[in-house]
């Protein structure tokens, strides 16, 4: 295995910004981008501890001295991608493929790279082709499912995705929240309390901080156990404190006890952590209605702004 | 001083200052929102359009734009693009170019308001001195209005704060009153233009020199001296240079008793 780009791959892979949530953990990653020509340990050193603005100096003084290798251009690629520099990023690994880099690892990162552009149908055409140069690799069917689900839209097309990726790698907690997710949004429940539950286990045998199962459980049960439920929001809220919907939920699940001013917490929270959410405005502005709180009317006015401001449907 | 004259200083100071109301930020482009991003059809196509966005310099940006077309004249892009070279030819000072590029971009994004907010100004400000005069004041004011219209209507990326937005939605507001107002003082619709103008300034936090110039010779246009002579005054503090001589030299006018003409 070449190291270097394993840890490349790990780093670019585990802390994609340009989506919701990373990939599934533990995926079998391309050891390698392609035609590796003296792979630099510093650069993944520098990779390793996140340093991506030195990452991108070297990688552009490693293609100045040497401009044939594909490597440098490579690093350089990421390196912008982490940057949030996606123009850069784009025109680095297309220089990188122009002299014959061709690896399921750099499609992945173009793809991604193009993802960030809002330039879909190019993520989708690279997703493929990285799937198709390592056939094991979950992660790109993973990427297309978030994809068809985050911005088409389309659980029905998501969940193929998803299952597609857990075919390969069926221990993917992340793939199997998500594809529960697309079961609920399909109206199909006990298959997706059924990848919900396995979700968990597997969380809980990782102790990954990853909350969306729990959150999933927590809808699913809202009505039919409310304790249940409350238990599973609770859960979710520890193990990701900084997602405003885990606090949604909970609110709700306060609700359902008649612990407004614990609801009232819980809405507030989420609404400080994603101001331009329309549903956590809406949850706090009927939770302050039904407490008699003055600021119902201020705050439904705020969840009308956001929603005319944000909200396409 | 002629209202000719007056006009014309108007017309210096704007054209001068033109790149300070310029803002065609990407954010606002079609690379923004992703459920209507334009999309590229192929990675050449993408990289010659990402060739224009890194283009060092507006004359390359118009030459990389002219080659972008060529090449992709289908392209679902061409809108992004001719925003470019608007912006390109503004920097240029090229006022053909500009509404030629203008034109196109709106043929294919008409409610885009980044290039009504480029258009608008540069009409208005540039109409006094051409032939077409008459049309391009009415068509300043029309992309003004229709920029209005539409920041009241955008859908804006969730990245964005209301904050943010608020402030942003101001400076176009501002942008959009400014032109009416240039519009309607250069149609002798004195009141009009003060009022477009005021409102200008008061949507804006931290208004330019520029904005009291306007302001200030529309007051002095209007007859009223002592309200011109304190707004040309603030605008000279605020400056830059060339706002600052034209409010002195606007200044020393009216303090020397000359009546602006109607």
């Amino acid at each position: 295995m070449n190291r270097t780009f394993s840890i490349a791959g790990c780093l670019l892979l585990s802390a994609a910004a340009v989506l919701a949530q990373s990939p599934p953990e533990n995926s079998p990653l391309p050891d390698s981008p392609g035609k590796v020509a003296n792979p630099s340990v510093s650069i993944s050193d520098l990779a390793r501890s996140g340093r991506w603005k030195e990452v991108a100096a070297l990688a552009d003084r490693n293609h100045r001295q040497n401009p044939s290798d594909p490597t440098a251009l490579y690093w350089l690629g990421i390196s912008h991608l982490k940057l949030h520099e996606p123009v850069a990023s784009v025109q680095a690994f297309r220089a990188a493929e122009k002299l014959g880099l061709n690896s399921a690892l750099s499609h992945e990162g173009l793809g991604l790279a193009y993802y960030d552009l809002n330039q879909f149908f190019l993520f989708e055409e690279q997703m493929k082709k990285a799937a198709a140069l390592d056939p094991r690799d979950s992660t790109p069917y993973f990427y297309l499912g978030l994809y068809r689900w985050t911005i088409r839209s389309d659980a029905a097309g998501a969940l193929q995705f998803f299952d597609t990726a857990l075919e390969r790698h069926p221990d993917d907690w992340k793939s199997l929240y998500q594809a529960g997710n697309c079961l609920e949004q399909l109206g199909k429940l006990p298959e997706a309390r059924d990848r919900y539950t396995k979700a968990i286990t597997l969380v809980e045998k990782s102790n990954d901080p990853f909350g969306w199962p729990y959150q999933g459980m927590a809808r699913l049960l809202l009505d039919e156990k409310p304790e249940a439920a409350l238990d599973f929001a609770k859960k979710a809220v520890s193990l990701q404190p900084d997602e405003y919907s885990n606090h949604v939920i909970l609110a709700k699940a306060y609700e359902r006890f008649g612990k407004i001013p614990e609801a009232i917490k819980e809405a507030e929270t989420a609404t400080a952590q994603n101001p331009s959410d329309s549903t956590a405005r809406y949850a706090l502005y009927k939770l302050y209605r039904e407490a008699g709180d003055p600021r119902a009317a201020q705050t439904l006015k705020a969840f009308q702004e956001v929603k005319t401001l944000y909200d396409r449907d | 001083m002629t209202a000719t004259n007056c006009l014309g200083l108007v017309l210096v100071f704007c054209a001068a200052l033109a790149g300070m109301s310029a803002r065609l930020e990407a954010q606002f482009g079609p690379l923004a929102t992703p459920g209507q991003a334009a999309q590229a059809r192929s990675q050449d196509e993408l990289d010659w359009y990402l060739e224009i966005v890194s283009a060092t310099g507006p004359t390359a940006a118009v030459q990389k734009v002219k080659i972008f077309v060529a090449a992709f004249p289908k392209s679902e892009l061409l809108g992004a693009a001719y925003q470019y070279q608007l912006q390109a030819f503004e920097q240029l000072n090229d006022f053909d170019g500009m509404f030629a590029a203008g034109g196109k971009a709106l043929a294919a994004d008409p409610d885009s308001l980044n290039t009504l907010l480029a258009l608008a100004p540069a009409m208005a400000n540039r109409a006094s001195a051409r032939p077409d005069r008459v049309q391009l004041l009415s068509q300043a004011e029309s992309y003004a209005r229709r920029a209005l219209d539409g920041i009241d209507q955008i859908k804006i990326p969730r990245e964005l704060s209301i904050e943010q937005w608020n402030i942003r939605k101001h400076e176009m507001q501002s942008d959009a009153h400014g032109v009416l107002g240039v519009v309607a003082f250069q149609r002798s619709q004195f009141q009009p233009a003060i009022r477009e103008l005021e409102m200008a300034i008061s949507l804006v936090p931290r208004p330019q020199g520029v904005q009291f110039l306007r302001l200030g010779l529309a007051l002095a246009a209007a007859g009223k001296k002592d309200d011109a002579e304190q707004t040309l005054r603030r605008a000279a503090e605020l400056g830059p240079d060339p706002v600052r001589n034209g409010a002195l030299d606007q200044l020393k006018k009216l303090s020397e008793g000359q009546r602006t003409p109607r």
